[in-house]
């Protein structure tokens, strides 16, 4: 990855691609490396502990929303990074713009040519496009599939993010404490007060809107609050009886701090990070409603954005595929994020 | 009992920096601890014998606490000066401790198998730690050794999780236990199965113990040598038969006296506990000792030796008086106790924390 990443700076001419058809540009840089750090530091280690395998096994088994949230997860990540580069960009097809579902038809006040059988003047929808068409005559089905990828990127650089800065600065703040403590708190509190969203506003005026600025607007303003939740737990965890057990045995600080303070505090972490995530989502819907994206990155938002025209809600099966995906997305994320607290809970079910 | 000691600690002053001032919790305090035998440092709360206990190996947080002055002499070191690093490698290998809470000792995230493979390995890269950890889990008499070691601190019982900490503390062979009111959060069924356990262990492995109790039936049971500590100074120390049979100093003998069951019964010690901020001057148990006299307001008692191994800080045991005047008994069957009746009972209760130096605190 990295002799990839090397030639990609310095050889790759700008429209060039760089192995078969692929053409990666900063953000899916991005994209590839959290999902490197994902796998590795997040769900490899999960998996490799008998203890918390069996939990979470436990937990799916008795709540089947989360398993559902899971399967549904598991799907978007899958489509999000593998499959959409699989199936490519949907090709705009003008003849055929607005094909209804399969099975279902559409309003006759739409003139546009029927991929479909005509039945009582009726255009049906077909197989060739599940889920119909847009306004361009992409099929809806794998704009969803684009939007996953959009929805996996934002979520999983956004998370990267925000969980490495807000981890450093929270154990920093609460294991060293004294006046780095203030400092890092004060600086945190501070720049808790700034907007987010305002500050993407702006720089969507100031420069080109795009995916990449959204994630690092928020990456790099949000991570206060999960460095405050840090922070708390770290400061419990270090007077702890165990940690000063460890210490009395031998145990350095930065010993204490990977093996007992971050396996103690990654369940708060991971709860704070997916309910970020969850509304981040949603702030991505919102900025692409307001048409404050950039509109060649097909994001569910988009999609839906660009639904709500002259047609809606005749065309509706554009607005509601995507919105389907997106509520569907942000429930998974916030339910996932309260059991993985069930899962890291070192006191929790057996 | 001539041989050299493993460790010794001399004079050693800890002071703790707090928003309020600072609070003096041990003042030149000094014993030794030898191969093979258990010492027991014995005081009410807040007397700083768990500040010394964690001072031995610098556990104790600096900032807020500062080593005044003295030393920690142990197999040619002063711990008091000695590295991080160097405790490190003593902390555990050397120099082992034991927690009163073992609730809180062992980390809710780990296997307890996992826990005492843990103390070997911070020690010696062994990969047979984990089969050694299970050999340990079965020498501090866990029944099913391997079943335990996969087991996780909350499916254990407090018994067997301070058999597990006495495990982890022994997993690196050191030469001395601190072991600090080991015994205090358990059950009597369960503290007297421990106190057997750590009898046997020392004696197998010929262990020089530090016992931090509060508790003077513990004493009678586990003791070779007895410290007696009051607000951070040694009022007694001697063989622990001698002590406990015939106590020198008024304080000795006002805890025997407050015990249940001794003699005329319960006999709580008057008045309240040294403010660590504004300790009295002279000798620190004046205010509430009943042989007081004016001499004892104005400098602190030397340990004069009183026998064989034995010390006690009294102005009675020195030139000036006749230690037959303690004998009178003047206050410890008048005075009553008017003020803070509710509070003397608990002079002897549970909680050891250095925090806790306000005695009504501890009461509750």
């Amino acid at each position: 990855m990295g002799l990839l990443l090397a030639v990609d700076l310095t050889l790759r001419g700008p429209t060039e691609p760089l192995l078969g058809t692929w053409e990666p540009r900063l953000v899916d840089w991005l994209l590839l490396l959290s999902v490197v750090l994902f796998l590795g530091y997040g769900v490899l280690p999960l998996a490799e502990s008998d203890r918390t395998r069996q939990r979470l096994w436990t937990l799916i088994r008795s709540r089947p929303a989360l398993a559902a949230s899971v399967v549904w997860l598991a799907i978007v990540f899958g489509f999000g990074t593998v499959g959409s580069i699989v199936l490519g960009t949907p090709t705009k097809q003008f003849d055929i713009v607005y094909q209804p579902p399969a099975f279902l038809s559409r309003d006759p006040t739409f003139q546009s040519a029927c991929v479909g059988p005509v039945a009582d003047g009726m255009c049906q929808g077909s197989l060739a496009y599940p889920l119909g068409t847009n306004v361009y005559g992409e099929g809806i089905g794998h704009l969803i599939v684009s939007g996953m990828r959009v929805v996996v990127t934002l979520t999983l650089v956004t998370a990267t993010i925000l969980i490495s800065i807000a981890t450093l600065v929270g154990t920093v703040a609460g294991f060293v404490g004294g006046r780095v403590d203030a400092l890092l708190t004060g600086y945190v509190n501070v720049q808790r007060t700034v907007p987010a969203f305002l500050v993407y506003v702006i720089f969507a005026f100031v420069t080109k809107p795009s995916l990449l600025v959204l994630i690092v607007v928020f990456g790099f303003l949000n991570w206060g609050g999960i460095a405050h939740v840090v922070r708390s737990e770290v400061k419990a965890v270090r007077e702890a009886g165990f940690v000063r057990a460890a210490r009395s045995a031998g145990a350095g600080r930065l010993h204490v701090l990977r093996y007992h303070v971050l396996p103690t505090i990654a369940g708060p972490i991971a709860v704070a990070t997916t309910r970020q995530v969850a509304t981040l989502i949603l702030i991505e819907a919102a900025i692409s409603f307001l048409e404050l994206n950039d509109i060649m990155i097909r994001s569910w938002g988009e999609i839906i954005a660009s639904g709500m025209g002259q047609f809606f809600p005749l065309n509706w099966w554009v607005v509601l595929g995507p919105g389907l995906a997106l509520v569907a997305t942000v429930v998974a994320v916030s339910i996932v994020g309260d059991a993985l607290r069930d899962v890291f809970d070192p006191q929790g079910v057996a | 009992m001539t041989e050299s000691p493993v460790l010794s600690v001399e004079d050693l002053t800890v002071a703790f920096d707090t928003p309020r001032g600072t609070l003096t919790a041990i003042e030149e305090l000094s014993f030794e601890v030898r191969t093979g035998e258990t010492v027991c440092l014995v005081g009410e709360s807040g007397s700083g014998k768990t500040v010394a206990g964690e001072t031995i190996t610098r556990l104790i947080p600096t900032p807020p606490g500062r080593v005044l002055n003295g030393s920690v002499r142990f197999d040619g070191y002063d711990l008091t000066a000695a590295s991080e690093r160097e405790l490190r490698s003593i902390r555990g290998n050397r120099i082992a401790h034991v927690f009163q809470n073992p609730q809180g000792a062992l980390d809710p995230a780990y296997s307890v198998g996992h826990q005492v493979a843990e103390t070997i390995q911070l020690h010696e890269d062994d990969p047979r730690a984990e089969d050694r950890a299970i050999e340990l889990l079965d020498a501090v008499g866990l029944p099913n050794p391997g079943r335990a070691a996969g087991q996780y601190p909350h499916q254990l019982s407090g018994g067997v999780k301070q058999r597990v900490v006495i495990a982890a503390a022994l997993a690196a062979d050191p030469d001395v236990l601190i072991a600090d009111e080991p015994t205090t959060a358990l059950d009597v069924v369960t503290q007297a199965q421990i106190l057997r356990l750590l009898a046997e262990l020392q004696a197998e492995r010929d262990l020089g113990v530090l016992f931090v109790t509060h508790d003077l039936g513990v004493v009678a049971e586990v003791a070779d040598r007895v410290v007696v500590v009051y607000a951070g100074r040694v009022m007694e120390r001697g063989p622990v038969d001698a002590v406990l049979s015939d106590p020198a100093h008024p304080y000795t003998r006002a805890l025997l006296a407050s015990l249940p069951g001794r003699g005329e019964g319960m006999e709580p010690l008057d008045g309240s506990f040294p403010d660590p901020q504004d300790r009295p001057a002279g000798c620190l148990f004046h205010p509430r000792c009943p042989h007081a006299v004016e001499a004892c307001r104005e400098s602190v008692p030397d340990e004069m030796a009183i026998g064989p191994e034995r010390t006690a800080a009294c102005i009675y045991y020195g030139p000036d008086f006749e230690t037959s005047e303690l004998d009178d008994e003047p206050g410890f069957d008048s005075s009553g106790s008017e003020d803070e009746p509710g509070f003397q009972a608990s002079a002897l209760d549970d909680q050891s924390d250095f925090e806790s130096s306000d005695p009504e605190e501890d009461s509750r």
